[in-house]
């Protein structure tokens, strides 16, 4: 490239400093009655693996859309219109973008899981908790518990008596039958039949009910086993939360988002879920993109932040960094808008813009009090002015995003 | 399961009142007429003796005297199954019940099930296919079998594949088929063709009770399942919107899983609290539907008797009507607390 | 009016709630072809009924809803120019008949639904309004009417008070009551709740005053578009009754009457299963138009007034 200013992060390359996920200039809009939604313009991000990102920004600002993008999810009306997501595993990529629905719902729940905002939306009413995080489990981990089943099975069948030895030993065959040959046609035919297909679900459930007990009591949910069988209606919030974080780890994901998980909840609560999510981050090994508004839990949890507004990237640094010396004016307001005692409370004039016919240039400049001419013309692009600091924004270099036909 | 006990009991105990109320009304309706008419409602054997016997039924039943008496005596009239006498069959009330109920009840064993499942597939297609050609024309369907007066379609099945084909004759049993089904040979087991047919191994009454049921069936699932399709529709939609559906696609559950068992469990729930409505519909399309097809049924009696002012027939129609609405509710509440877990528990 | 309610009069028409929402269904009609086809259909037969007696003159001196006959033979005979919509059993002029039997329609329907939104919104805003044992004792009546099929109930009423369009109308009314009961109760239970009713009240108004003056009028907007819909199954069951011999006698300008004449030449006959469609496909045509064209306003009113098919 023949600029000297780097303008990617991490543009080293793919397989240095162990990136896992890669955002280059993605583009998402959404299709509505009202107009073309241009939630998404042009966004570059990177996830290192074992951090925790921290993305933060106003509701409108399009934290979530990125994120869902990232396991390339986006609900419809919505559409990626450009760019590319990769993730990197064992070395090797695999652009999401690209990839066709059958091997993406491989990696979502498995290596790509989300926790989300509201507990009691996320979880389906009308089933028990416990299946309904036992349900990642059957999809992406068979393999093991039919190996657990059967290694409990073949127990039951040497110690146990009359009509349950019986019955176990006719699970045993078809577990084993099932772990021989996954695609057999006669398991396939049986597990049509709706009384018979039992021997298979039945032990199969069991153990993955185990594995979810433990992971229950692993969530610092007491008396998990009666918990499992209750419905989300019969729980607190915070006990809904770590539900939704139960089935997120359910199936030990490399790449964990959490879209502000702890905003509905109470403050005492939000306490205890922060501490417990990041003990099991450590735990697990897992990566972490942390989505919020709120700059305190920034503060308490991340180790980088990006910063969106209306659908772009204002800044990119390490949480220190970002506290301490701020770059981007939006970056700089949401910051001074934190109330402090003895701090007159100031907000950023303005409002969110309407996305559908978004500023030109820079979308953050009609609200700006250092903008510029050339902010109106130009949006500035996403550019490393110092190790590890990136920003868009011309007070800070000159790098315009170029536009289609446009020359450099 | 504990709580669902008490539930269905509490249920149970709260139709009382409004079985009452139901009753009252039926017996309000009826104090219109003089105390000569109504002692006609008690007559169970019809001739010309009844009218000397009327004064004397007057006396016994009290029908000159105070409402509250006569409300009680009626009731307990009816509690014993003595409904009166419908003039226009010349049989007593009872036993033009007994006789005719199993013509409707074959009716309702096709077309219900056909009903709901018809009406829960548009509504389910419509909603995934949102804007889609599946969904306009289901939603056309819909709105054409909601604007289509049941007497008319019925008509118009009737000029088309018997008038025109000859292929589905009305009436319940072609002529042959009568003959045999009142042989001393065959054995009425239920009342229901198909059935009997079945039990009795004949496959001639079968066939022929089932091309007699072919046209009425269909116009009461063409007329009836718009009301469910359209609650499924937008049900469906509304669950689609929701998070718990985004939640299951970022497990990683499969699209059609997403549907069938996350999004369409909890869809169905106001799906099925339609059932009062439909049994009152059903009823409905039921008078009209037997009325024009000579289906000697419950509604065939019904349509038969208003014309000919046998009130005692059309009140005790009515009166099995309420009675029907208010246990479809029942059984709809008690498997709404089935279905959705908040109910029972909250 | 009371000083100080002139001051809670004061906000301007445009600013009022029940015009804002009028005019966003009006915009809303605007741009959803199957509620404009519906409307289109609805003024067609309106202009149908307006133009009745210039279209099928009506003979001096004779009931003009009663069809003019031209013969006493019961074949009826197929189109012509001279009967353009042939003539039914008895001879009786198709044409007339159809074109005239708007106007039944249209009698049937506005004075049922007008009578049972009258009654209706008394019922519902007494019961929502006051609560306690008279809104429970209400809403058991409504419950207990609501048991019954509409078209059974009115059956029943017509077979104890006799036949009769007359009649008819009355038990549809007694029938189509309750659901406007209980939609008003509905709103008013909202409304009064609200806090400019809570200022009337300590203002001194009357209860009636405050119910009148302003619950009312903010509550009643959902019920009363619900009841279009409702005029395209008032008219069905009307026909239905009809067809069933209990509405309009023979020789009534009415559609399902002349069904029920139609029932005999359904099988047309040999060779020609349909010599006599005219009978019964022309005046079906003119019952499922108008229903439908009723059905997909309402559905279009029914759309917009749904909050969670508004936002999108």
């Amino acid at each position: 490239m023949a600029s000297q200013v780097s303008t990617n992060p991490n543009e080293r390359g793919p397989h240095s400093q162990n990136t896992l996920m890669e955002v280059r200039d993605l583009k998402v809009r959404f299709y509505t009655y009202e107009g073309v939604v241009k939630a998404i313009d042009g966004v570059d991000l990177d996830v290192v693996e074992g951090e925790t990102l921290g993305i933060v920004g106003e509701t409108g600002s399009g934290k979530s859309v990125t994120t869902y993008a990232m396991m390339n999810l986006i609900p419809p009306p919505g559409r990626i219109v450009g760019g590319r997501v990769i993730y990197y595993r064992d070395g090797r990529s695999l652009v999401l973008t690209e990839m066709n629905e059958e091997d993406l719902r491989k990696l979502r729940g498995a290596e790509i899981s989300r926790i989300f905002q509201e507990p009691k939306a996320a979880l389906n009413p009308v089933f028990k908790v416990g299946d309904q995080v036992a349900e990642a489990i059957l999809i992406h981990r068979m393999e093991e518990m039919l190996q657990r089943a059967s290694e409990s099975l073949s127990e039951e069948v040497e110690r146990g008596s009359g009509i349950r030895k019986v019955i176990a030993s006719w699970e045993l065959a078809v577990v084993r039958r099932a772990l021989k040959n996954p695609d057999d046609i006669l398991l396939k035919l049986l597990l049509k039949i709706p009384v018979l297909r039992r021997l298979y679900w039945s032990p199969v459930k069991r153990e993955a009910r185990r594995e979810v007990v433990k992971l229950l009591r692993l969530m610092g949910i007491p008396d998990p086993e009666r918990v499992y069988d209750m419905y989300p209606h019969e729980l607190s919030g915070g006990m809904q939360q770590r539900i939704v974080i139960a089935t997120a780890l359910s199936c030990n994901p490399r790449l964990l988002i959490a879209d502000e998980p702890t905003t509905n909840l109470d403050v005492t609560v939000e306490a205890q879920i922060l501490e417990l999510m990041k003990e099991l981050k450590r735990k697990f090994g897992s990566t972490l993109v942390y989505i919020t508004h709120d700059m305190g839990v920034i503060a308490e949890m991340a180790d980088r932040v990006a910063v969106m507004y209306a659908g772009t990237i204002c800044e990119v640094a390490d949480v220190y960094t970002i506290f301490k010396s701020p770059l981007h004016p939006y970056t700089r307001g949401l910051l001074e808008a934190i109330p402090m005692p003895g701090r007159e409370l100031k907000d950023i004039p303005g409002t969110v813009p309407n996305l559908i016919n978004p500023p030109s240039g820079c979308r953050f400049h009609p609200r700006c009090s250092k903008a510029m001419e050339k902010c109106k013309q130009y949006k500035p692009k996403l550019v490393e002015v110092e190790p590890g600091h990136w920003v868009a924004c011309f007070l800070y270099h000159d790098v315009r995003v170029q536009e289609e036909g446009e020359g450099v | 399961m504990g709580g669902m006990r008490t539930y269905i009991i509490r249920r149970l105990l709260l139709i009382i009142p409004t079985l009452l109320g139901v009753s009252l009304l039926i017996f309000a309706v009826s104090m219109v007429f003089s105390p000569e008419e109504r002692a006609a409602l008690y007559v169970t054997e019809g001739s010309l003796k009844a009218a000397a016997r009327i004064e004397a039924i007057i006396k016994k039943y009290g029908l000159d005297q105070p409402v509250y008496v006569q409300y009680f005596k009626w009731l307990s009239s009816v509690l014993r199954g003595n409904l009166g006498w419908s003039k226009s069959l010349n049989i007593p009330v009872s036993r033009a019940f007994t006789e005719l109920w199993p013509a409707s009840v074959e009716l309702a064993i096709y077309a219900v099930p056909l009903i709901v499942l018809t009406g829960i597939f548009l509504g389910k297609i419509s909603a995934v296919h949102r804007d889609r050609l599946p969904d306009h024309l289901s939603r056309i369907f819909a709105i054409v079998g909601w604007s289509l007066p049941t007497f008319w379609s019925a008509i118009v099945l009737l000029a088309v594949f018997y008038g025109a084909l000859g292929i589905f004759p009305p009436g319940r049993l072609g002529p042959e088929a009568q003959s045999i089904v009142h042989s001393p040979g065959w054995v009425e087991y239920t009342g229901l063709y198909t059935i009997d047919a079945i039990l009795n191994r004949n496959l001639f009454v079968l066939v022929d009770a089932l091309r007699h049921l072919f046209l009425p069936v269909l116009n009461l699932v063409i007329v009836g399942n718009a009301g469910i399709m359209r609650v499924m529709r937008s049900s469906l939609l509304e669950e689609l919107h929701k998070e718990y559906v985004m939640a299951a696609r970022t497990k990683g559950v499969p699209e059609k899983v997403v549907i069938d068992k996350h999004a369409m469990r909890n869809a169905l729930i106001p799906v099925v609290t339609l059932a009062g409505i439909m049994v009152a519909n059903f009823m409905t399309g039921l008078v009209i539907t037997e009325t024009v097809f000579e289906f000697k049924g419950l509604g065939y009696w019904a349509a038969h008797a208003a014309t000919q002012l046998d009130f005692p027939a059309v009140l005790a129609f009515a009166m099995f009507s309420g009675i029907m609405f208010v246990v479809a509710n029942l059984v709809v509440d008690v498997l709404y607390a089935y279905l959705d877990p908040r109910i029972r528990l909250g | 009016m009371m000083p100080a309610e002139r001051e809670l009069a004061k906000v301007p028409l445009r600013e009022r709630a029940w015009f804002k929402e009028l005019m966003f269904t009006l915009r809303r009609i605007r741009e959803s072809p199957l509620s404009l086809a519906g409307l289109a259909i609805v003024l067609f037969f309106v202009a149908i009924a307006v133009l009745a007696p210039v279209l099928a003159p009506p003979r001096p001196g004779r009931d003009p809803f009663v069809m003019p006959r031209y013969g006493y033979l019961a074949t009826p005979k197929p189109p012509s120019k001279e009967y353009p919509f042939g003539t039914a059993e008895g001879q009786y002029d198709m044409f007339y008949g159809c074109i005239w039997g708007t106007i039944t329609a249209f009698r049937v329907g506005l004075i049922a639904v007008g009578g049972s939104l009258a009654i209706g919104i008394t019922v519902g805003a007494i019961s929502g309004y006051f609560g306690g044992l008279v809104d429970d004792v209400l809403m058991r009546i409504t419950d207990v009417i609501y048991a019954f099929p509409g078209l059974i109930l009115a059956m029943a009423f017509v077979t104890a008070f006799g036949v009769g369009l007359d009649n008819v109308i009355k038990a549809l009314v007694l029938v189509g009551w309750p659901t406007y009961a209980r939609l008003t109760r509905a709103g008013v239970l909202q409304t009064k709740q609200e806090d400019y009713v809570e200022a009337a009240r300590a203002i001194g108004a009357s209860n009636f005053r405050i119910l009148v003056k302003h619950v009312l009028p903010n509550s009643i907007y959902p019920v009363v578009i619900v009841s279009t819909l409702d005029m395209g199954s008032m008219v069905l069951t009307a026909a239905a009754l009809s067809f069933l011999g209990l509405g309009a006698p023979i020789g009534y300008a009415d559609w399902g009457q002349l069904i029920a004449m139609s029932r005999n030449w359904i099988l047309g006959e040999a060779g020609n299963p349909f010599a006599y469609w005219h009978t019964y496909t022309i005046p079906g045509v003119f019952i499922f138009t108008f229903v439908l064209g009723w059905n997909l306003l309402g559905d279009a009113f029914r759309d917009i007034l749904d909050p969670t098919l508004r936002r999108r």
